[in-house]
Formats: structure tokens, sequence, C-alpha cells
């Protein structure tokens, strides 16, 4: 049976008109195509539709989307289905914001949705950050192009803003172990802070730097490691909640300083920023100078001059205002990562599960959160390297010794897998979509 | 030169290579085939004028697709026909190409079924689709030796040649790896590393590896050299010393060989550097042992054990030492088991009604008409209830299962266990898991007083936070959404109430029904 539109339609009003093509048939013309089969661009629509009911206050057309995706979503379905399943959380999670006061009486203090926290060994996260190329890109990029920019120094000082728990330096660590003129002494530095996000670790940064010395001893490389302590951080047991990232992010930005962080003289400092750029609040909105708390951080780390500093980050764009452009942007952004573990990785495989399972969690804070709750604050590869510019850096483009070295990585992983290069950006890219993006800089010296 | 470029959103039409080449071959230029071009945003692609265009599979598979439209010469790339073509000494205007160097260009896989049948999942390139299509569709016809896999498109065949069996990188746990990289990282923290730390010795990377002679050189380097390289320092927050004096954390490095597993030190006081550099120090010598199982954790091991389903590997936080028992709940939520013991999808299969295949169990046709339908559910009754009698057989159902009132816990960390209506807001068809509406959505909509917000609706905040006034602006959306589907029975009494609490707001109703009827 054919849907026809018969009597009057009264228009929706929908944060996104433009979605549709004539605003007459905005609802049923588009759910109209959804009768044949609930394909990707279906189902997108689907969570538009859903998204605005929300945002208009329309309970029942909201419940009745949601009745829809929920019998299409499928945790071990396919790529869409899966992806659905945790936009359908997501949104269900938003929509039971109640009020203010009762995300206090939720897991943590913040909206983490009530996914429980999975606490990795660090071989786990080690198996993890490997099961598609998507982290491994970034730090084969970012440690060829420290490695080329250390060249010849005997120290070298790492500031490591990462999430994934020190899981990029052993290669770099291995590397310099086997530089021709000897190893550097290397120190690295990490945050005793970091944003409530997965993966997380059943042990503290203490013990995985323990296990990198142990590492480097190995590899005689002369090494030593260091947490930047916060006595206001709350200990290791208690959840952070994602409102007061911001406090701890001032925090720590007020200790990077040459002496807190005890900088030496003969060292080369590298500041790698891997997926957290994203996460520091990027208001100018009543701040000092006009300036964010992003823009205030690149600051100071250009005040530390160092000799090196690598974005890494997710390429994609999860700032927009709206919900309606946010729901776009992630469902065709996420599918990326969804897809390529679908191609090699089958649909009860455990692994897989917790990897989406983490991706869900993105998606869950993307959508369901705003203001200061909404942590993941992306913005995409271009837009970080303006940001850069205006912050007083210059590219540094990587040399054709790093890109080769990044298709050859790329090589031994799943074909689907590519590189391209954009500007002095490298990207991943999966079947051609653009996925992260790996950058370098230096600052340009002229001092504000 | 011609190619074919047809392209639409959704119906995406497919023709035959050999009837493009006819069809235009008295075209003067390459012009496209006056395709309806849908403007798509692509991931991560923001280019809304690229291009998307279909192939059928015989021109996928064609190995000459770019034909000169002088002498009809066959060519595998456009690059070669172009340089053909400048042979042919063309006038100026012929040998343009206009537009189309500039648009860039996507495209869909012909295979319907495909994920990649959609436009916004088309691939960047041209090899990457006829790659793709052959990988996925195609026949494999090459296959590996060593290890039988096999590969329709012959240089991945020929790519895994030259890695099958050739390297293999071994650690000392026992896992094995393809790739150096992984290797490494694994390695440097794996525990068989700081074994054998511990013991001093020997560490020979395992056999058949290019491990390098520097480690074996770093083997004969006496334990005293443990000393000068590997040091672990805090720095203190503001006014505590900056850095401890090397020598004197150093000092407490020779104690780590002789500290043996004697579980974690209970040290609580983390403020001297030194006795929690000690504590970890003792910890990393246990990770293969029991996972930290200080006093307080080991209760707390046994409870989660109890919250969650079967097995239980648990991994506490190291510090546990540091934290007390006033671990909330919330904090307890740890993933347990390898089931996903969330909100939506449980594997585990006998909780699903969809068990057997994934797929939806309705057509997208009756998944909308049961939805206008969802309206009309039984008034007192909690809305959530009578979706779950309407939509499916009850106990078990859809991908909403909560499976067991553990879970609960796990969504919310909080949650009363125990059932009530709540969850009937958003009737999406919990089952009644014994007890009427899903305990787990109760915990996720409420953090507290779940009955008062419940009863006094309308004026205040709904359940869903969004103050919908009585009758609210659910009219314009309903009804739009059932002249699409096309009727169906339409008994809406209850549809201006979001709670389907009796007595809602009837108004919306008549005209609803109009427009149902008239429909039908």
């Amino acid at each position: 049976m054919k849907a026809e539109l018969r009597g009057n339609t009264p228009p929706i009003s929908l944060q996104n008109p433009n979605l549709f093509a004539a605003p007459q048939n905005s609802l049923s013309g588009a759910l109209r195509g959804c009768l044949g089969n609930l394909d990707g661009a279906c189902i997108e629509k689907l969570l538009l539709h859903c998204a605005s009911a929300l945002e208009s206050n329309d309970v029942t057309l909201a419940q009745q989307v949601m009745w829809v995706l929920n019998n299409v979503a499928s945790s071990l379905g396919d790529t869409n289905q899966r992806l659905t399943s945790w936009f359908l959380r997501a949104l269900i999670s938003r929509a039971s914001r109640v009020c203010p006061n009762t995300a206090a009486t939720f897991s943590g203090g913040g909206s983490s949705g009530g996914v429980p926290r999975r606490l990795m060994t660090v071989t786990e996260l080690a198996g993890y950050v490997d099961l598609i190329p998507w982290h491994r890109f970034g730090f084969c990029a970012a440690n060829s192009a420290i490695f080329n920019a250390i060249q010849g120094c005997p120290a070298v000082h790492v500031l490591d803003f990462s999430i994934t728990h020190c899981m990029q330096w052993p290669t770099l660590i291995d590397a310099l172990a086997k530089r021709p003129e000897g190893p550097p002494s290397v120190r690295i530095t990490v945050p005793g802070f970091r944003p409530p996000v997965p993966p997380f670790l059943n042990v503290t940064s203490e013990e995985v730097g323990l296990r990198l010395a142990n590492f480097a001893k190995f590899g005689d490389v002369p090494f030593e490691f260091n947490v930047i302590e916060d006595s206001s951080l709350p200990t290791m047991g208690e959840i952070i909640s994602k409102e007061s990232c911001s406090i701890y992010f001032e925090s720590l930005l007020s200790r990077l300083n040459l002496s807190m962080l005890n900088i030496r003289d003969d060292e080369a400092l590298v500041v790698n920023f891997q997926n957290w750029l994203r996460y520091l609040p990027d208001d100018r909105n009543g701040m000092a100078r006009n300036m964010s708390l992003r823009d205030a951080f690149l600051e100071v780390i250009k005040g530390l001059n160092p000799r090196i500093v690598v974005v890494v980050d997710d390429y994609s764009d999860l700032s927009a205002s709206t919900l309606t452009s946010r729901i776009t942007t992630c469902f065709n952004y996420f599918w990326i990562p969804f897809d390529a573990l679908e191609t090699f990785l089958p649909k009860d495989n455990h692994q897989r599960i917790e990897y989406e399972s983490d991706i869900g969690q993105k998606i869950e804070d993307i959508i369901a959160s705003e203001g200061l709750q909404r942590i993941e604050r992306l913005e995409s590869g271009p837009k970080l390297s303006q940001r850069m510019k205006s912050s007083g850096f210059l590219s540094l483009p990587f040399v054709e010794e790093t890109v080769k070295e990044v298709k050859s990585l790329l090589d031994e992983h799943a074909s689907g897998w590519g590189m391209k290069r954009e500007e002095d950006m490298l990207v991943l890219t999966w079947k051609g979509h653009n996925s992260v993006f790996a950058t370098a800089w230096f600052p340009n010296g002229v001092e504000d | 030169m011609v190619e074919l470029d047809i392209s639409s959103p959704m119906t995406v039409s497919t023709a035959s290579g050999e009837a493009s080449v006819t069809s235009s071959g008295n075209q003067t230029g390459p012009q496209p085939v006056a395709p309806t071009k849908k403007k798509r945003n692509l991931p991560g692609t923001p280019d809304p004028d690229a291009e998307v265009i279909a192939l059928s599979p015989k021109t996928l598979m064609a190995t000459n697709r770019f034909v000169c439209e002088i002498c009809s010469k066959g060519f595998q790339r456009d690059q070669n026909l172009q340089l053909h073509r400048r042979g042919h000494n063309l006038p100026w205007k012929l040998r343009q190409r206009t537009s189309k160097e500039i648009r860039k260009r996507v495209y869909v896989c012909p295979e319907p079924s495909c994920v990649h049948h959609d436009p916004t999942r088309a691939l960047g390139d041209l090899t990457g689709i006829k790659k793709h299509f052959c990988r996925k569709h195609g026949e494999k016809k090459w296959k590996c030796e060593r290890c039988s896999k096999k590969y329709a498109v012959q240089s991945d065949w020929k790519a895994h040649l030259k890695t099958c069996g050739t390297r293999e990188y071994k650690c000392d746990c026992g896992t094995l790896f393809s790739r150096r990289d992984s290797f490494i990282t694994h390695r440097a923290f794996c525990d068989a590393l700081a074994q054998e730390s511990a013991r001093g010795g020997q560490v020979l990377p395992s056999t058949n590896t290019e491990e390098n002679p520097e480690i074996e050189k770093a083997v004969s380097s006496s334990p005293t050299a443990f000393t000068p390289s590997a040091t672990v320092l805090s720095i203190q927050s503001p006014g505590a010393e900056i850095s401890e004096n090397p020598v004197g954390v150093l000092q407490q490095a020779p104690a780590i060989i002789s500290l043996s597993t004697t579980g974690t030190a209970t040290s609580t006081s983390s403020s001297s550097s030194s006795s929690s550099s000690t504590s970890v120090f003792a910890s990393i010598f246990a990770p293969s042992t029991t996972p930290v199982a200080s006093q307080p954790s080991s209760t707390f091991s046994d409870f989660i054990c109890a919250m969650g389903r079967s097995e239980c590997s648990t991994t506490l936080p190291l510090a546990a030492s540091a934290a007390e028992p006033t671990l909330r709940l919330s904090s307890a939520s740890l993933y347990l088991s390898n089931t996903t013991s969330s909100l939506f999808p449980n594997p585990d299969q006998s909780h699903r009604h969809y068990a057997p295949s994934p797929q939806p169990a309705m057509s997208a046709t009756a998944l909308l008409q049961k939805a206008a339908q969802m309206g009309a559910a039984a008034s007192n009754a909690s809305l959530l209830r009578g979706l779950g009698l309407a939509m499916s057989p009850p106990p078990s159902s859809a991908q909403l299962d909560s499976s067991g009132s553990s879970s609960s816990t796990q969504w919310s960390g909080h949650v009363k266990g125990d059932s009530n209506p709540v969850g009937a807001g958003l009737g999406l068809g919990l089952p009644s898991e014994g007890v009427g509406g899903g305990p787990a959505l109760t915990g996720l909509m409420m953090g507290g007083g779940p009955s008062s917000l419940l009863v006094n609706k309308p004026t205040t905040l709904d359940l869903l936070g969004l103050g919908i006034g009585p009758g609210g602006a659910s009219t314009p959306g309903l009804s739009a959404l059932l002249t699409s589907i096309g009727g169906g029975s339409l008994d809406l009494a209850a549809a201006g109430s979001p709670f389907g609490v009796g007595g809602a707001a009837a108004e919306a109703a008549p005209d609803l029904k109009h427009n149902g009827s008239a429909l039908l």
C-alpha cells in the first residue's frame, strides 16, 4: 500500500526546513521514501524527525518515531542498525533530561548515560588501539614527525595530552632506541587530569609510566615519567563529572609553566595533542581578551617554546549548535568506524561491541548533552589548522619518509584504509571518507 | 569520450555501458546525460556539489570504460584516453572537458542490498568502487595457499601474499602479532616484561623476530643499571617540592626486586609521593595475579559480581586503596562481562524477541502504521504496557530490552529496580519484565520522585522535560505522520496526553479521526 497524501497537512515547523524539498509534504514526503526499505538515508531522516519533534515539544511524534527506530535498531545487526541503536539511546537520554538537579543523581553526576564504565587492563588497551588503524595512524604520523624534529637532540621532553594513556610512546621509544647516534634521554609528562571519556584504564597513570620506564630500560633509553599532580582532582575511584571538566582544564592550564614542568634548558620540548583539544571549551563569551579556554591553552603552549606540536584528532565537526545538524554529521561520520569494524569482525565479537560502545558514549554526549555537559566539541581539521595559525603556529609539513611510513602501515591493514594529503595535513580515509587528521606545528617565533 | 553519468538520490538507475556509447556517440563534447544531480553531504567531505554516479555492474567491471568518441578506442584510464585524444588534433573547443573537471564525483554500488548503494555511503573514487564491488559481490577467484584466504581482487591477493606468514612477532607471553607496531606496543605494557625486570634477568625477545641487538645488549647490563634509567616522579601541586630528588626516589628502586606480591599497600595517604610510589611499585608485580584485591575492594568486587550477570572479569581500579568503600554505586557500574548490559540490545539471545535475525521483523510500512496506532493505546494502563501488547508478545521484546533488573542499576547507577509506569511516557514498547513497565527506563527517566512528576503533567514539566501544555503541539506532527502512513484504524483518544494517563486532551482526536477515515 502506497502512502498518499490526502487532506490538509499542516506543515511541520522543523529546525531545518531546508532539509526537505517542499514544506508541504515535509514529513510525509520524507517518510514516503522510507517505505521501501529502511536504509541509512531513511534512518537518518527518522533520527532528524525525532530530534526536531523533541525540540518542538511534539512528544507524541517523538514517541512514534522512536518506536519505529527501536524496531530498526539492533546492537548485533548491520552497521546501520547498530548505529541506530546508539543514536536512539542518545535521543532517549536527551529526552529524559528533566531538570539539571536530577543529573546529579545519575551516575557520576554527569551524563554518561548510565553506560557502565568499562575499565581495561593495559594489555587490553594495547589491543584496543590497534583494532583498527584509527589511532595507530595518528601515532605513526606523529611519532615520525617528532622523530625527525628532534634529530640530533640529546634530550627530549614530551608533554602528552591524549586519551589513550600513552599507547603512542612504545613505538617512539623503540625508534629512538635504534637511533644511529644513540637514543636521547626521554621524559614524558602527562596531566593528572583526563577527560572522563573512554577508553578507561584500571590502573593509574603512574603505573603506565612505570611500565614505559621498564620498556625504555630494555632499550637502554634513559627515561623519566612525570604526572602533573593536582590536589583538587578526585581520587581515582571517583568519577569526574563532565561539567567540572573545564574547571580541571583551567587548573591544569595554571600548571603549565616552565618551572612547574621542570623544563630543562637542554631538552627539546615536544607537545602532543591527541584527541584532546576537542574537550577544551571554546566559548569566547565573556572571556578575557576574547579568548576561549582552548585559545588560552594554545597560547600557553606556545609560550613554552616547544620544538614541535603535533595535533591529531577525528576529522569531523561536532560543534554545531543545532541538534539536527549534529545528528546528520554524527550519523554519517560514526558510520565510518562502524563500517570498518564490520568488514572484518563478526557481529558478536566483544572487542567490536566494546569499541562501538565507546563510540556510542561519544554519540550520547554529542546528542544528549548541551552546554557544559557536552564535552565533545570537536572541530574539523581545516578549522583546527586555522586556529593554530591564529595562535601563532606555523605548519610543519610531513616529509616524504613519514608519508611512506604511514602508507606502509595502512597497507598492512584491511584494504579500504587510505591516506591523503590536504594541505599540510595527513588524513586517514576509510573508503574515501575522511576519518582522522594529523598535523604538525611549531611556534612562529613572534612573541606576543 | 563517453562516460555514463546518471545520478539520483533514492532511485539509482543503471544503464548499460554499450547503450551510453551509442546514444551519446554523436555528442560534440563529453556532456553528461541530463542527470538529476542530488547534492548529498558526504561524511567528512562537506562537498554539496559532489555528483553521485551509479554505474551498472557491467560498466564497473568493464576494463575499457573510457572510449574515444572519434575512433571508439577503449581505455582503462581517463588520463590515457586524454593522451590519446590529443593525437587526433581536435579543434580547441572539443578538447576542453569543461565542467567535468571541477565537480567531484562519488560512486555508488549497483548492488541494491549493499550499504554502498546509498548515496551517503558512496565511495570517493572509481577504483575504490570497482574494487569494492569485486570484493563484496564478486567471485573470489584468488586463494592464498598458506592460509587459504580467498580474494576477489588480484591486488588484494598479492598484497596478502607479501605478508602472510613471512613475519611474525611473538611476545614472551605467547601472543602472536603480524605487525611490528602492535607487537611493540603490546610488549611495552605486557606483564611478561614486568616479570622479566623483576627477575632482573635476561630479556631475550622471542624467536624468529627481527628484534634488534640493542635489546639484547640491555640484557647484559647489570641490575644496577636499573636505577639511573628509570625514575618515576610526581610533580606536586604548588607548595610542595617541585620534584623529588631523583636519588630520593631511587632509594625506593632497589626495593622493587625484593618486594613481593603482598597485595596492595593500603596506604591511603597519597600526599607523599614516596609512599604512593611504593604502593604503585608493589602493584605492578601483581597484575597477572589477582587484580588488586585490597580490603575494601574484595567485598566490592563480590558485590559487583552479584550485580552483574555471568562471568565477572572484574578489573578494579588500582588505587582502590586510596578510595574508600564510599565509592558510589555509580562508580561501581563497571562493565563486567562481555555481554553489554545496556538498556537496549542484549546479546543474550533468549531475551531478544528478534533473536534469530537482527533485521526488523516488520516492513517499514507496517512499522509506521503501528507507530500511528501507538497513540491509541489503552488509557489508564501505562502506555508502555499497551505498547507491549500491541507490538509483540510481551516478556521478551525488542531491542529495548533491559536484561534483568540489574541492568537498570547500570543504566542510571542508583535506580530502584522496581517498575513504575514512568517509563510509559515514551511508549517504547519496553517489555513488561514480569512487572509492568520497563524498569530500566524508569531509572533513566526520573532521578527522583517519579510518581509526582507523572501525576501532574501538562502544566509542569512533563516526562520529557518539555513542558508541554495540555493538548500540546502534538496535533500537527501526528496528523502529518498519519496521512503519510495512509490510515489504519486511528483511535487517538489518548493521543493528546503524552503519558497515556486517562482524560487526556481529546481535542486532538476529532481532527485526526476525521483524517483517518478520509484516508481509508
